[in-house]
């Protein structure tokens, strides 16, 4: 069979697409597996800020009461053994209050915060911050538990001196491994202030440190993330 | 040409496409929009400042052990500073000499070390900060005469000022009343309990002492002629010259800020009051208080404008703020209802009183701020302590802590106290600031 040179071109065009395509999802393929285990250059860090605070409670669906189904009745003092005498029915303990009782006042036992209107109270209007960050759901809440766990070891290790009057803030960077080690630490900007770099130095040397013997695994939503640097802004003085 | 001959215009779009592919391919990184997070971490914990105090390897032993062992002392009670255990150290010392190798003292934590060497005419101490590398931020060097210890209280003062801006508390004095079995003895000692000695000079009961602002004299209460008469004595002991005498209490001695008065209790009418006599021949130049009551225990505020002191007027003992010039005196101290002893603190610009309370059945130190009427706890179940002193500039307050001996402690109730002194004492009183 011998094809014309018109038909030869389809052929070729076909074949390159093909071809192309291949090369193309591998190409990319492998740059993914890539990126997620070579260092980062710190020049590509894109700085977006990301306010970490207190963990929002996660919001829980109504749940439908189901109520157990009531266990059937079983006739006491029925027994295999027949000489078995059947058990005394508990007496209920029905202690009355003597006349010389007093009732107990249960007011005293409440705690000032709590959510029941007091008798005689005026209704309440306070319904919390319209923005929601009193009930948690605020943007300031919606920090990642992974980071706000990295932010809290922070706070274990960085120690400044009462004495050292420091000022401004330094920024440094991790370079984490998907299994949570931290390949590398750097300062994007230092503060000028050399006891507050140093002491920013110190404190992720040491969380570095503790990082790297007890690993973290980075969790899969957020290992977009970790491609580049994660810096994090020192601010003594906040 | 067989079935799949390749024409070369074939292989320049296969060529055009693996091209293509390869620009293509790492832009799809690039662009991820979640990268680069900046994540904020406010508010770092303050804590003491961590220091290394190397004992030096060179020069005599004896006496670099000795540097390193006041400058420990003297900066560990200082309030400011945590002095790291040198088992820790990373330094090759000898190979550092005056000089540090800052990333081995970084590794053990320190932000501060000191250095020094010995030699036979004079002693060079300086202080590195880590963070500012291998030059010494403070350099000093001292003559060898007088004593080690003398020089290593000048410097570690030189090192407080330096961090703080305050002068030092290191090479002042105390002074306190020893209790033995029949009879009390004035002693004076170093501020750390060193070449504690005798100042009265006599068997009978002697209490109560008091310096002078210039540090030359302790006034005291003396029993050596029956009577409780005021006696003046040179600080470092002798014949001590009879101040005021006066028939019944002449007791509580304190000397104003200018030296030029001295406070105390008389009770030559009868009831203990408060009277201001002239240091230099005990007249009697005004008297403070005049109530049925019982007053006692003067105090100077650091300005001289108002005189703290112990009235029972209403009801227990408690303390009370009077204007030294006289006029109406008003109760400060609000807890308990056993306050005694009180005492000024001399840094400026507070307002602060110590005193003894008594909780339960012991006795504690307290420092009220007049200004906030917010007291601090000094001690809090350790013994029964009473008869707080001030250190010079009030960043210490040293007490007497019942069958054990004397203590300081931070004013600002941090930290623990340390015994400076073992045995029976009261009547506390610490002595100016040393020369510079």
């Amino acid at each position: 069979m011998s094809l014309n040179n018109s038909q030869l071109h389809g052929f070729a065009f076909a074949g390159t697409i093909v071809l192309a395509g291949a090369l193309f999802g591998t190409t990319v393929y492998l740059t993914e597996a890539e990126g997620a285990t070579h260092e980062p250059q710190l020049k590509e860090m894109v700085t977006i800020e990301a306010q970490l605070a207190r963990k929002s409670e996660k919001k829980k669906q109504p749940q439908k009461i189901e109520k157990a189904p009531e266990p059937p009745d079983k006739p006491e003092g029925v027994s295999r053994d027949a000489d078995r005498k059947p058990l005394d029915k508990k007496r209920e303990d029905k202690k009355h209050p003597k006349p010389d009782d007093k009732p107990i006042d249960i007011s005293k036992f409440k705690h000032a915060s709590d959510d029941d209107p007091q008798p005689g109270a005026k209704p309440t209007t306070d319904i919390g911050q319209f923005d929601g960050s009193e009930k948690g759901f605020a943007p300031i809440n919606a920090g990642n538990p992974y980071w706000q766990n990295l932010v809290a070891d922070f706070h274990q290790v960085w120690e400044i001196p009462t004495i050292s009057k420091v000022k401004g803030a330094a920024v440094g960077c991790f370079h984490i491994e998907p299994d949570g080690k931290i390949a590398g630490a750097k300062f994007d900007a230092r503060s000028g202030d050399e006891t507050l770099d140093d002491s920013v130095e110190r404190a992720m040397k040491a969380t570095q440190k503790a990082r790297n013997d007890k690993p973290q695994p980075v969790p899969t939503e957020q290992l977009g993330v970790i491609k580049k640097w994660v810096c994090f802004r020192f601010n003594p003085n906040q | 040409m067989g079935m799949f001959s390749i024409q070369p215009k074939s292989v320049i779009a296969l060529v055009i496409a693996v091209a293509c592919a390869g620009v293509l391919a790492p832009g799809a990184r690039a662009d991820d929009p979640t990268s680069g997070v900046v994540i904020e971490v406010n508010g770092a914990k303050h804590t003491l400042y961590p220091i290394a105090v190397p004992t030096s390897p060179d020069g005599d032993a004896a006496v670099a052990k000795e540097i390193a062992q006041v400058e420990t002392f003297d900066l560990g009670v200082a309030g400011v500073f945590k002095v790291l255990d040198p088992q820790g150290f990373l330094a090759d010392l000898k190979a550092e000499g005056l000089t540090i190798d800052p990333p081995k003292w970084k590794d053990v934590g320190a932000f501060g070390v000191i250095k020094y060497k010995v030699t036979a005419s004079d002693i060079e101490l300086r202080l590195y900060e880590v963070s500012k590398g291998t030059t010494a931020v403070l350099t000093k060097t001292y003559p060898r005469k007088g004593d080690t210890r003398s020089i290593v209280h000048r410097w570690c003062n030189e090192v407080v000022k330096y961090y703080t801006g305050e002068a030092g508390f290191f090479g002042s004095k105390i002074a306190f009343t020893a209790k033995g079995k029949s009879s009390s003895a004035i002693y004076a000692m170093d501020f750390d309990g060193a070449n504690a000695y005798k100042v009265s000079n006599n068997t009978s009961q002697n209490i109560l002492p008091a310096w002078s602002p210039s540090g030359g004299q302790i006034a005291y209460t003396s029993f050596m002629r029956n009577n409780p008469d005021l006696y003046v004595a040179a600080a470092g002991g002798g014949r001590p010259k009879k101040l005021s005498g006066q028939h019944g209490m002449n007791t509580g001695a304190a000397w104003s800020p200018d030296g030029s008065k001295i406070a105390l209790t008389l009770s030559k009418d009868g009831n203990p009051e408060i009277y201001v006599i002239s240091a230099s021949d005990g007249s009697i130049l005004k008297r403070i208080t005049n109530d049925k009551a019982i007053d006692t225990s003067p105090a100077w505020s650091p300005d001289g404008s108002q005189l703290a002191f112990v009235s029972d007027r209403n009801g227990g003992p408690q303390i009370f703020v009077v204007s030294s010039s006289g006029g109406g005196a008003k109760q400060v101290s609000l807890n308990g209802s056993y306050n005694t002893t009180p005492t000024w603190s001399p840094k400026p610009g507070k307002h602060l009183i110590a005193y003894t309370t008594r909780d339960g059945g012991t006795y504690d130190i307290v420092a009220l701020d007049l200004d906030a009427k917010a007291p601090i706890r000094i001690t809090q179940n350790e013994g029964s302590n009473e008869e707080p002193a001030f250190s010079p500039g009030g960043r210490a307050i040293a007490f007497a802590r019942a069958g054990q001996g004397v203590f300081i402690a931070n004013a600002d109730g941090t930290g623990k106290a340390v015994k400076v002194w073992s045995g029976s004492a009261t009547g506390i009183d610490w002595g100016p600031a040393p020369a510079p």
